[in-house]
């Protein structure tokens, strides 16, 4: 493992695993007590779309990744909160639209497309210094974000209908906190791939969930479980030679899984008045 | 029930012509003018009125769908009404919303949501400490007074999940009561609130009507015209006469079938005679 550390793209892929961890803890912790999956989910299929067009146009296609996850993000916040369409049927269509789009750019786009399957799956082994220093601004927008609006966006989460009620531009907020989970999964499209985003986002703070009572410590201690999956998947990946992301999410399930029968059998060896 | 009658001293607020009665004045809270309101061309509300006055502690009961929901909403500013006019103390809703303490009907909240109840109460002083600054000495002062009055300062600390539906139900009151409201709405108080419980419950309510108005929308008839001092029937009209009677008139109005009129405990002064 120590030998390993010597060559560049093992250490970027570490660099991409910490800063994938750093978004998914802290974003991935408003997710699961929002209850913001399945939009979550949405999004980073729709920004499928604009890697697509990347290709067709020939530019970085984490930038159209980037510009399309931000519009799916606003699109669909705004349909589920303004119009009579649920939300729900918003996330189906958008996130298919995108992925439909992703598929024309991607055949009117001469010749052969590499990396795509990178791109739907993850490679962590494969990020380049560029994207690193992406994800770096990624993540530094995304905590001073949060930091500013840290009372507003727990409170959301919350009682949604509470904050708009004494006035808070609860709206706007919403907006402002799925363009962070638009930004979110920029960052993660390298390490896991946008198919498997919305685990990554998921897993980490739905362990963490389960044990923490506040939302600070439920989100260290998913960035904390987050560092760990990446880590330990980018290792198994490379000692079974099979692919990253995919790796990193079976770690995480696994975790989960595991978590979650322990909790259930910890409960029921408890006598009863005190579950 | 004559003699009931007799003890009761006549209503100045409704009598304004009686002779017994001198004048007052007194501050209308919340005026709600002719209010219509229609989801999809089907009317939810038909032409509302009702004033609510300072020290106001209103019922208002109705069947399912009969628009109660849609009444508070109207209050708070979260709907406009298709026609007719809500003022607030004078001003429109949305301008004046921090003069409104809102209880939502218990809805079952993720108990497990990681959150104490100090930081639940402090919520409601959101918009005071306004957006991109932390929570200041005076928000922390106005949510201890707010669970100190609703009796929940020991447990400030306490996880929300290791509280019990009437104490969920009461650091939801002190959340609403932070921003010192004149008028205080609440949506089903009691669904969640142990029947053991509820009397201290209302104990509170009554505490709390010295110093603003109240109003709850509930299903349970007997319950509120026990403790309100005045009860307003909903089904799309509002029959509200400003006083604690309810007539079988109005119910069978109100839920369309003869409805039994029954109260329990002493007194039952919601009981009026009615032909069988």
């Amino acid at each position: 493992m120590i030998e390993l550390l010597q060559y560049q793209f093992m250490q970027n892929a570490l660099i991409a695993g910490l800063l994938s961890a750093i978004a998914c803890g802290v974003i991935g912790s408003f997710v699961v007590i929002k209850r913001m999956v399945s939009i979550s989910g949405g999004i980073a299929h729709a920004s499928f779309g604009g890697i697509g067009l990347g290709y067709l146009l020939g530019f970085n296609p984490v930038t159209g990744a980037l510009a399309f996850s931000l519009g799916a993000a606003i699109i669909m916040g705004t349909v589920s909160r303004k119009t009579r369409l649920s939300s729900d049927t918003s996330i189906g269509v958008l996130w298919a639209t995108g992925m439909a789009l992703g598929v024309i750019f991607i055949g009117l786009a001469p010749g052969y497309a590499p990396d795509l399957f990178s791109y739907l799956f993850g490679n962590i082994l494969t990020v380049p210094r560029s994207d690193i220093l992406l994800m770096c601004v990624i993540d530094g927008i995304i905590l001073l974000t949060v930091f500013m609006f840290y009372k507003e966006f727990s409170a959301l989460s919350f009682d949604e209908e509470f904050t708009r009620i004494i006035g808070v531009p609860a709206f706007a907020l919403y907006l402002l906190l799925l363009c962070l989970i638009a930004l979110t999964i920029v960052v993660l499209i390298r390490a896991v791939g946008i198919v498997l985003v919305i685990a990554l986002i998921t897993i980490p703070a739905a362990i963490a969930y389960q044990y923490t009572r506040s939302l600070k410590k439920m989100m260290l201690a998913a960035v904390i479980i987050g560092v760990f999956f990446t880590t330990a998947g980018l290792w198994l990946s490379y000692l079974l030679d099979i692919a990253s992301g995919a790796t990193i999410i079976m770690i995480g399930a696994l975790s989960l899984f595991i978590s979650t029968g322990w909790l259930r059998l910890r409960k029921k060896n408890l006598p009863a008045n005190e579950s | 029930m004559e003699q009931w009658r007799q003890t009761r001293k006549p209503d100045c607020r409704i009598h304004y012509d009686n002779n017994k009665c001198p004048v007052k004045k007194v501050t209308i809270i919340a005026k709600l003018e002719n209010i219509w309101v229609y989801y999809d061309g089907v009317a939810a509300l038909e032409g509302v009125s009702i004033a609510i006055e300072e020290k106001d502690f209103i019922g208002i009961i109705g069947p399912n769908g009969g628009g109660k929901s849609t009444l508070l909403k109207v209050m708070l500013g979260l709907l406009e009404p298709s026609r007719g006019k809500v003022e607030i103390l004078g001003l429109p809703p949305k301008k004046n919303a921090s003069k409104i303490g809102y209880v939502a009907q218990y809805r079952s909240f993720d108990r497990n949501f990681p959150i104490n109840v100090w930081n639940v109460v402090l919520m409601g002083r959101l918009k005071h400490a306004g957006l991109l600054r932390g929570y200041r000495k005076e928000d922390f002062q106005a949510a201890a007074e707010a669970l100190e009055r609703v009796e929940m300062l020991d447990l400030k600390e306490r996880h929300i999940s290791g509280l019990s539906g009437g104490q969920q139900q009461r650091v939801l009151i002190a959340r609403a009561l932070v921003t010192e409201p004149k008028l205080l709405l609440l949506d089903e108080p009691m669904s969640n609130v142990d029947s053991a419980v509820q009397t201290g419950f209302y104990d509170l309510l009554a505490q709390l009507n010295e110093q603003m108005a109240i109003i709850m929308v509930s299903h349970d008839i007997s319950a509120v015209s026990l403790h309100v001092k005045k009860v307003a029937c909903l089904n799309k009209k509002l029959y509200y006469h400003g006083t604690g009677q309810l007539t079988s008139e109005d119910l069978e109005a109100t839920y369309q079938c003869p409805v039994e009129l029954i109260a329990h405990g002493t007194p039952h002064r919601v009981l009026k005679d009615h032909p069988r």
